[in-house]
C-alpha cells in the first residue's frame, strides 16, 4: 500500500513560493494500475518523485508498506561514469540482493559493458 | 528512512551499511578504475606527498625547534595534515557527481559523504603506517613510545577531519562561498596546524593563540605518543573533543537540511 496523506509540495522560485501539489490524498493498493494525466507543470513528475522518495513533501507524508521502485524512465538512478555492469551491481548492492542471477536477465535485453 | 515499514534502528543501520558499502565500491571504481595499479593509488598518492615533504624538509634543513630526526618529524606532521586537509576537499561539491544515485531513496547525502571520507581515512592511515614502518626499518625513526597515544591522536584527527568535511560539504551545497574559500583557508592553515613545528618551541603568547586550532592538539598528542619524553607536548583533549563534537552536530544538522532540498533533477 502507498498512502499519500495531505501532501503538499512547494518550490521556491524568484517570484515567491509556487505550490505544485496542494493537500493531496490517495491510496494505491498493490497490483493497482494508476495513470496520471495533466498539463505541463501540473505536478505529475513531482508526484512520482515524492512517491519514489527522492524528494520530501513540504507538508504531509507518504507511507509505503510495499516495495516501491525508484522512479524509472527519468534520467536518474545510474552513474554515467560506471559501466552498465557496474551500475547493475551497484543497484543490487543498494537494495541488498545478489547480482549474479540478475546479470543474465539484464543481458537478455541490454548489452552490458 | 522516512516511509518504509517504520523501520527499526537496526534495520536502518543494515540499509545504511549496505548503501555505504556500495558507494565505497562505486567511488573507488570511478576514482581509480581497474587499469594499472588501480586501488593502490588510494595510499600511494598521500605517500608521495609525505615522502616529497620529508625530502624537502630534510634537504632544506627546516628548523622545527627540536632535535628530533627530521624524517620522523615530517612523517608525523604531514600525515596528520593529510587527514584534516584532504577530507573537506572530497566533500565540498561532492554530492554533484552522485546526485543521480540519489534516485534510490536509501542513498542519502550523509552516505555519500561517509563513503568518500572512509576512503580518505583509509588512504591516509595506510600511507602513515607504511611510511612510518619503512622509516623505522631504515633506522630514520624509532618505534613509538606509546602506541595507544599515537592511535588516540590519529583517531582524534580523523574525527576532526570527518566532522569538518561533513560540515563544509553540507554547507557548500547551499553557498558557493565555501568552495571558493576552503582552498586559500586550508593553504594558510597548513603552516599553523602544528605539522611543521612543536608548540613548545613557540613563545608563550603565540602558544595560546595557536592552541585555539583543534588540529594542533591532535598532532601534539600524536607526537608525544611517538617521541614521549623527548618532547614537551601541549594539548587539551577535552577542548579538541568539544570542538569535534560541535562540528559533528553542525555537520549532521546541515546535512539533514540539504537532504530536504538538494535533489536530483
Amino acid at each position: 500500500m502507498i498512502e499519500i496523506v495531505n501532501v503538499s509540495k512547494h518550490y521556491p522560485t524568484r517570484h515567491g513560493e509556487v505550490a505544485v501539489l496542494q493537500d493531496l490524498n490517495m491510496t494505491i493498493a498493490p497490483g493497482e494500475k494508476v495513470g496520471i494525466l495533466g498539463n505541463n507543470g501540473a505536478g505529475k513528475s513531482t508526484l512520482i518523485r515524492l512517491i519514489g522518495g527522492i524528494e520530501q513533501p513540504t507538508h504531509g507524508h507518504i507511507k509505503r508498506s510495499m516495495s516501491v521502485s525508484w522512479p524509472l524512465a527519468f534520467a536518474g538512478g545510474f552513474q554515467g561514469r560506471l559501466t552498465g555492469l557496474d551500475n547493475l551491481k551497484f543497484i543490487c548492492r543498494v537494495y541488498g540482493t545478489p547480482f549474479e542471477d540478475k546479470i543474465d536477465f539484464v543481458e537478455d535485453f541490454a548489452e552490458l559493458g | 528512512m522516512q516511509g518504509t515499514h517504520r523501520s527499526t534502528l537496526l534495520h536502518s543501520w543494515a540499509i545504511q551499511r549496505r548503501v555505504i558499502g556500495a558507494l565505497l565500491i562505486r567511488e573507488s571504481l570511478t576514482r581509480y578504475g581497474r587499469h594499472n595499479i588501480g586501488f593502490l593509488w588510494l595510499f600511494l598518492e598521500p605517500m608521495m606527498f609525505t615522502v616529497g615533504v620529508t625530502a624537502l624538509w630534510t634537504f632544506s634543513g627546516a628548523g622545527h625547534g627540536s632535535n628530533l630526526p627530521i624524517a620522523a618529524f615530517a612523517v608525523t606532521g604531514y600525515s596528520s595534515v593529510l587527514l584534516w586537509r584532504n577530507m573537506p576537499g572530497r566533500t565540498i561539491g561532492g554530492l554533484g557527481p552522485n546526485m543521480q544515485l540519489m534516485y534510490h531513496r536509501n542513498v542519502r547525502a550523509i552516505d555519500v559523504f561517509l563513503a568518500r571520507l572512509t576512503l580518505e581515512v583509509l588512504g591516509a592511515t595506510m600511507s602513515f603506517i607504511v611510511l612510518s614502518s619503512l622509516f623505522t626499518f631504515l633506522g630514520w625513526m624509532s618505534l613509538p613510545e606509546d602506541i595507544l597515544k599515537v592511535l588516540f591522536g590519529w583517531f582524534m584527527l580523523a574525527w576532526f577531519g570527518t566532522a569538518l568535511a561533513i560540515f563544509l560539504g553540507a554547507v557548500s551545497e547551499r553557498t558557493e562561498v565555501i568552495e571558493k574559500t576552503w582552498h586559500p583557508a586550508s593553504y594558510l592553515l597548513f603552516p599553523l596546524s602544528g605539522a611543521a613545528f612543536l608548540v613548545d618551541a613557540l613563545p608563550k603568547n603565540a602558544q595560546d593563540i595557536i592552541l585555539l586550532l583543534p588540529m594542533v592538539h591532535g598532532v601534539e598528542i600524536l607526537r608525544e605518543g611517538y617521541f614521549g619524553s623527548a618532547i614537551h607536548a601541549h594539548y587539551d583533549m577535552v577542548y579538541m573533543t568539544l570542538i569535534n563534537a560541535v562540528l559533528t552536530l553542525l555537520g549532521l544538522a546541515n546535512t539533514r537540511i540539504i537532504s530536504q532540498t538538494a535533489t536530483p533533477k
